[in-house]
């Protein structure tokens, strides 16, 4: 017998969504952008039938050329589910071949399919029994933050109390995405981390310098996170793991996201 | 299908013949959905435990002690990179495979960390599948499954399990880590089986 028989419905609402309208691919139209900082921007798109997805969870996009040529690409998904629309925030990749469309090219009314959402492993949303009284940890390299960004949002939506912290490593000011609502969140309580590697902007307090075990520590009571979700790219990924193994955290309450690249690595 | 206003071919199509919605890569990426595990080859073991209770198992050295194969072939990840002509050394499962006992046609497969795949087992014999320990002529880092991992390169890869310790029988087909997630059930990268339901 050459394939196994199908996952059941049952195994399939894991992962969020039931079968059947994740494989489907739809349309998805150009309803809104926001830059995000030098060389980012989010995308809202309006999806007609779009089934609802949780925080931490990402899509496919499939752009199609005239002459039916055609790319795809993952995006996580930027914002807590709101109805038929879905937004994803696009870091240009320069060299690339669908972030520079998504970055630049792209205009309100355009249009594209997208599929998903896809992923049910690394998702946080707040209540999660597993993660108790928290902390929760979140620790992002370059646009590696924007699934925690929604997780922080849909935090925020529900009023949750969990402590959570965000630890953000970019190269520099220009790199920052959500640079105000980072801000407000720091307001409302969330501990967020700045972790400039090159370049320091005025008035920070920590030199320039990669993500090291001082940027993960919970101060205080020194305990450990419940749970730590890592995203970005995968060398950014492989670091953060090998810190959080050293401060001794156990592989159980680690999740990852690499994104790409897709090429060299 | 939609056609993207202003959107165009940048990439050059490749020469070789790739699975649909894959492209190129000339390094090695790395995926995992945890932390990469450090397990010594002292500490490695690997089982194959079949439905009578019987259970095989394998040091390190008993490993070795096995006939290897020199393995060149392509691989292909679901996240749509594509490496062609990587060469690994590994034990076939059939080595493993030839005393054990069994009438059930589906296995899953264990790893340390607690990852798991499933597959059928005809997909593990007649040569299509190792555990490889070498890669390009070393042994193979701990960020790629090392000591040692499945390599099943007919499917997706993440069904070539990294750092595998076990494989378990299993009269009945039931979905693994990713599989669990909404992953194809069985995954072949020519027919695009990403997804549960593709
Ligand atoms: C689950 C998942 C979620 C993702 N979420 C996001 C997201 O929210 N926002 C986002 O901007 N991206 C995200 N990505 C990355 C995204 O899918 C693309 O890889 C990225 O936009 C580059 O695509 P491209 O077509 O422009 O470049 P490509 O044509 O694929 O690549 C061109 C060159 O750029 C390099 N490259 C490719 N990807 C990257 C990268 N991410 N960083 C650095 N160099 C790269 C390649 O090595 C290659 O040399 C995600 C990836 C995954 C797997």
């Amino acid at each position: 017998m050459k394939s196994g028989t199908p996952v059941t419905e049952d195994n399939d609402q894991r992962g969020g969504p039931t079968r059947g309208s994740t494989r489907l691919w739809r349309k998805g139209t150009l309803i809104g952008l926001h830059s995000q900082s030098q060389h980012s921007r989010t995308l809202d798109l309006k999806v007609p039938g779009w089934p609802g997805h949780r925080p931490g969870q990402h899509i496919d996009v499939r752009l199609t050329a005239p002459d039916g040529y055609s790319a795809q690409r993952s995006y996580s998904l930027a914002a807590p589910v709101d109805g038929n629309s879905v937004s994803i925030t696009v870091d240009l990749v320069p060299s690339g071949e669908v972030s520079p469309y998504l970055y630049a090219v792209m205009e309100i009314c355009d249009e594209l399919d997208i599929r998903g959402p896809i992923g049910g492993w690394f998702v946080w949303e707040p209540g999660e029994p597993e993660i108790g009284d928290g902390p929760v940890m979140l620790i992002a390299g370059g646009s590696g933050v924007v699934p925690l960004v929604t997780m922080l949002r849909a935090w925020r939506q529900t009023g949750d109390q969990t402590p959570v912290i965000l630890a953000y490593s970019l190269r520099g000011p220009d790199d920052l995405m959500y640079g105000r609502e980072l801000n407000e969140l720091r307001a409302v309580g969330v501990d967020i981390r700045l972790i400039y590697t090159r370049t320091v902007p005025d008035a920070h307090r920590r030199v320039a310098g990669r993500l090291g075990l001082d940027d993960i520590a919970i101060p205080a009571t020194g305990q450990r996170a419940e749970r730590v979700y890592v995203c970005g790219p995968a060398g950014f990924v492989d670091h953060a793991t090998a810190l959080l193994c050293a401060a001794g955290y156990p592989d159980a309450a680690i999740r990852t996201e690499r994104f790409g690249p897709s090429g060299a690595d | 299908m939609t056609i993207s206003r202003g959107f165009s071919r940048r990439a050059e199509t490749p020469a070789v013949d790739l699975p649909p919605g894959q492209h190129l890569t000339t390094g090695f990426p790395v995926l995992t959905a945890g932390a990469t595990q450090s397990v010594s080859t002292e500490k490695w073991r690997f089982t194959v435990t079949a439905e009578t209770g019987q259970a095989l198992q394998w040091t390190w050295p008993q490993m070795m002690d096995l006939p290897a194969e020199t393995i060149d072939v392509d691989i292909h990840c679901v996240t749509q990179w594509s490496k062609l002509d990587t060469s690994w050394r590994g034990v076939s499962l059939d080595t493993f495979f030839t005393d054990v006992e069994t009438g059930f046609d589906y296995v899953m497969v264990h790893s340390y960390g607690g990852y798991s795949t499933n597959l059928p087992l005809v997909d593990l014999l007649d040569g299509k599948a190792w555990i490889a320990y070498e890669y390009d002529g070393a042994p193979l880092s701990a960020e790629h499954g090392g000591p040692a991992r499945l390599l099943v390169p007919h499917l997706y890869f993440w069904k070539s399990a990294k750092w595998v310790t076990g494989i378990t029988m299993q009269q009945f087909d039931e979905p693994g880590f990713w599989e669990g997630f909404g992953y194809h059930n069985y995954g072949d990268p020519w027919r695009e089986e990403r997804y549960a339901g593709d």
